[in-house]
């Protein structure tokens, strides 16, 4: 089973779309004068979509979130004041120069807006990321010894030349409007970070099929502000991921840095984005999600490497958890966790159980659910390690 | 001829230590200090306030008023009263100005002649963490974000006296505060004249000071309180503001617990007022958990309860209170309702609001009515830049209704669904995604 990955402009639809050989499914992301409205999922025939399959996807497509455009784009209103000037983009990367230069390349492609492109090479097992950034002359290198994607994340917000540190991940690719979407919602002064959506590049194998199915990256086509007021802090996946963010770089002062002993590269392998927007929105202040600021994620293409991402989110979710009940005294992280069991993971797994069973395999959600039962521990045996790596400084 | 361009009035009232730190930040300013007089208004100071004053040495000239207790109002008109600049501006003696505020108020009056001019107060919670301050500095950042919305109309409450500017001229026309409000909102009466009078608000991003907040718990009870009996002034002074004050909010309202509090606050306010202290209570072991959600709704009920004390120490019973709610107003008559077609475009439709400044608007688009928008009595009068987000928040169906029975929505996104959408009915989640 294999997916092609389609965008259709709605000023500008074709009568029917053809090409597309092997593909037995086509992801369809449509857009209204280039903004995002809607995403279908349509068969594929001989290898093209026709005119009657289209017309019935597209005559779903006419809801509110286009409607909200039609209506955005007859009064043409303004955004309050625009951010002005410019930001920093960073790339936490290790030991993957071939995705890097795939998303480096489309970086440059992007409006010149000033922008700095900065890659941090997390404790790297060679210098072929170094070999690769020293060609491109517009964007800065920097090497982290600490290991561990935090610490990376840390380093950006240090080493960036402007107040807006916008981050994208080594496997992603960015859409041209992009940087200028995920900076636009800054003029409210609570807002330390804003989200994107995050759209499959590819969706090749079963494996990241699985992933878009089951954790997508995609909260949907309307902009949303959270705040404590209105979201359950401890709940932060719905807010957004690493792979697309930008934060206000005084966060680090306003409610502290990423925790090193959280995310890739540690032994709690995830969390590090999530326990940062919960941290924002338990200090006060509040995170805006913009459908506008897409960015292609490339997801892991083996059932191996779905596997274990799946059991690194279990992992992490429950480690951050860990950090927020014994750290930041946060007592609703117990309801959170019973809200996610109840309503989630408990009927996904007994559905996986049943027999005839076509929505989550089993052993995706128990990589999962075992990833959970590790999380605290393996805070706490990353907090000891992060604490040894400083003390032996 | 004016001696000075801007003269700035400070109440103060024993904070001899923030008073020195924003004297400090006004000897800061870009704008030329010889043009600036400050008056500081020493109300009822009982700490050494006026003696340290008199001491210290200022870039610009200083002129010091002592006087008892007349609250903030009182205190704010005696030093307009002796102001001899054309613009005056007013800061509370908690904020800490930016360098360029003088400048940026003073550019205000130059681009927009006679316009009142509302600055930043950026809240400073000096590294504070608790709930309440969260909660204050929330509620401060809102009341600006909505100002920066572009095509903003601005409402009687947004008047806030801690950073502000207006012409000197137009403050003595109107008489300057009403000292009656001798604890809070002296400033949204004003405002609400101001209104009244036709005049127009802008917020100056960068006429901002900062804001260091220093409401606690119990500072909010006492505020409360001093908001319902200052909401009963304002109700019976302007009585078409009624409608939106919060003591209206509980009429008829069904809501055991709202009935309940009412009851404790007008019959037994003993009793509530112990009640009152153990919430308190329960809302310290309810931060020490983090458990936002309960915390917040103790809240509110110990916030209703405090502003209801406050309404009925005023009123002295509950009678009372109902025959203010239900008495009768001469409501002025207020023809300055226009229609306008959007049909014939947004320029011309935006020139005539301007023109005409009405109070509300009868919308149509060619044939299809859109609605009316209802004479807020709390609100400016209506510019042309405040129509397109008017139509963006209150008639976005009916708009896109009409657009598409005239053709102008495609077949393909979802004419004929629109054409069908019944009453004007909106989805409630707008906005936010349906998962």
């Amino acid at each position: 089973m294999t997916t092609k990955i389609l965008e259709i402009e709605l000023t500008d639809i074709p009568d029917d779309i053809s090409g597309l050989g092997r593909y037995d499914h086509a992801f369809i992301l449509f857009r209204f004068k280039g903004k995002p409205v809607n995403r279908s999922v349509v068969p594929v025939k001989n290898g093209q979509i026709d005119s009657d399959t289209l017309n019935d996807v597209l005559h779903k497509v006419g809801d509110w979130s286009l409607w909200n455009r039609l209506l955005s784009d007859y009064l043409k209103l303004e955004n309050p004041s625009v951010f002005k000037g410019p930001a920093t983009v960073a790339i936490c990367t290790r030991d993957r120069p071939k995705d890097l230069q795939r998303c480096i390349e489309a970086l440059l492609k992007l409006n010149d807006d000033g922008q700095e492109i900065l890659v941090i090479d997390n404790y790297p097992s060679s210098d072929a990321t170094f070999n690769l950034v020293k060609k491109y002359d517009h964007v800065s290198y920097v090497r982290e010894d600490k290991r561990g994607l935090n610490n990376a994340r840390n380093r950006a917000l240090k080493e960036a030349a402007y107040d807006i540190v916008a981050f994208i991940d080594d496997d992603a690719v960015p859409d041209p409007g992009w940087l200028r979407a995920l900076l636009r919602n800054f003029h409210d002064p609570l807002v330390l970070c804003t989200t994107g959506m995050t759209i499959p590049y590819e969706l090749e194998t079963e494996a990241q099929e699985w992933f878009e199915l089951y954790s997508t990256f995609n909260r949907g086509f309307f902009r949303k502000t959270f705040d404590s007021s209105n979201v359950s802090p401890h709940l932060s996946g719905h807010i957004g991921a690493g792979v697309n963010m930008a934060f206000r770089r005084s966060v680090v002062d306003l409610v502290g840095p990423f925790d090193e002993a959280l995310d890739a590269g540690t032994p709690t392998l995830s969390g590090g984005d999530n326990e940062m927007f919960t941290r924002i929105l338990t200090q006060g202040y509040r995170i805006v999600y913009e459908p506008d600021a897409i960015n292609f994620h490339c997801h892991r293409r083996t059932w191996g490497e779905l596997k274990q991402t799946l059991h690194g989110y279990g992992v992490g979710v429950y480690a951050a958890w860990t950090r927020s009940l014994l750290c930041d005294r946060e007592f609703s992280v117990l309801w959170a966790a019973w809200l996610w069991f109840n309503s989630n993971q408990l009927p996904t797994l007994i559905r996986s159980l049943l027999p005839g069973n076509r929505g989550i395999p089993f052993s995706l959600i128990f990589s999962e659910i075992s990833g959970c039962i590790k999380g605290p521990w393996a805070y706490l045996i990353s907090r000891n390690q992060a604490r040894d790596r400083n003390w032996s400084r | 001829m004016k001696r000075y361009t801007v003269s700035i009035v400070i109440p103060t009232h024993n904070r001899s230590a923030s008073l020195i730190r924003l004297l400090t930040a006004l000897s800061k300013q870009t704008y030329p200090l010889e043009e600036i007089e400050v008056i500081v208004v020493a109300n009822g100071c009982t700490d050494r306030t006026t003696e340290i004053l008199k001491q210290i040495q200022t870039p610009f000239t200083l002129k010091i008023i002592e006087q008892s207790d007349q609250g903030p109002a009182g205190a704010r008109n005696n030093g307009a009263g002796r102001a001899e600049g054309r613009f005056l501006i007013f800061l509370d003696d908690d904020v800490e100005p930016s360098s360029s505020l003088v400048e940026s108020f003073v550019a205000a009056h130059t681009c927009s002649p006679g316009k009142i001019a509302i600055g930043y107060l950026h809240p400073n919670m000096d590294g504070k963490r608790d709930f309440i301050s969260k909660e204050l500095r929330r509620w401060w950042e809102d009341q600006f974000n909505a100002m920066r919305e572009p095509g903003h109309r601005f409402s009687y409450h947004e008047m806030l006296s801690g950073n502000f500017s207006i012409e000197y001229e137009k403050f003595r026309q109107l008489g300057g505060f009403d000292t009656k409000f001798r604890a809070c909102l002296d400033d949204s009466e004003f405002g609400f004249r101001l209104l009244k009078s036709g005049a127009s608000f802008v917020f100056i991003e960068n006429a901002k000071g900062d804001h260091h907040e220093n409401r606690n718990l119990r500072g909010m009870y006492v505020r409360k309180y001093n908001e319902g009996q200052a909401e009963v002034l304002l109700a019976q002074k302007h009585p078409e503001l009624r409608p939106v004050l919060t003591l209206s909010r509980f009429q008829g309202y069904s809501i055991i617990l709202y009935r309940l509090i009412l009851t404790f606050a007008f019959y037994l306010s003993r009793i509530g007022d112990i009640a009152s202290e153990t919430l308190h209570k329960l809302l310290f072991i309810l931060e020490w958990l983090r458990l936002r959600r309960p915390w917040r709704t103790i809240l509110n009920i110990l916030m209703i309860y405090w502003y209801m004390r406050g309404v009925a120490d005023k009123l002295g019973s509950k009678k009372a209170y109902l025959n203010l709610l239900n008495e009768d107003f001469f409501q002025e008559e207020d023809e300055s309702v226009i229609e306008i077609d959007l049909a014939q475009g947004f320029a011309g439709a935006e020139q005539r609001i301007d023109e005409e400044r009405p109070k509300g608007l009868k919308l149509r688009y060619g044939k299809h009515e859109i609605g009316t928008l209802n004479q807020f009595p709390e609100m400016e009068y209506l510019r042309g830049d405040h129509l397109r987000p008017i139509l963006a928040k209150y008639f976005q169906i009916q708009i896109l209704k009409a657009l598409a029975s005239e053709g102008l929505v495609e077949e393909k996104f979802g004419k004929a669904r629109l054409i069908e959408f019944g009453g004007g009915f909106l989805p409630a989640d707008l906005g936010e995604d349906k998962e």
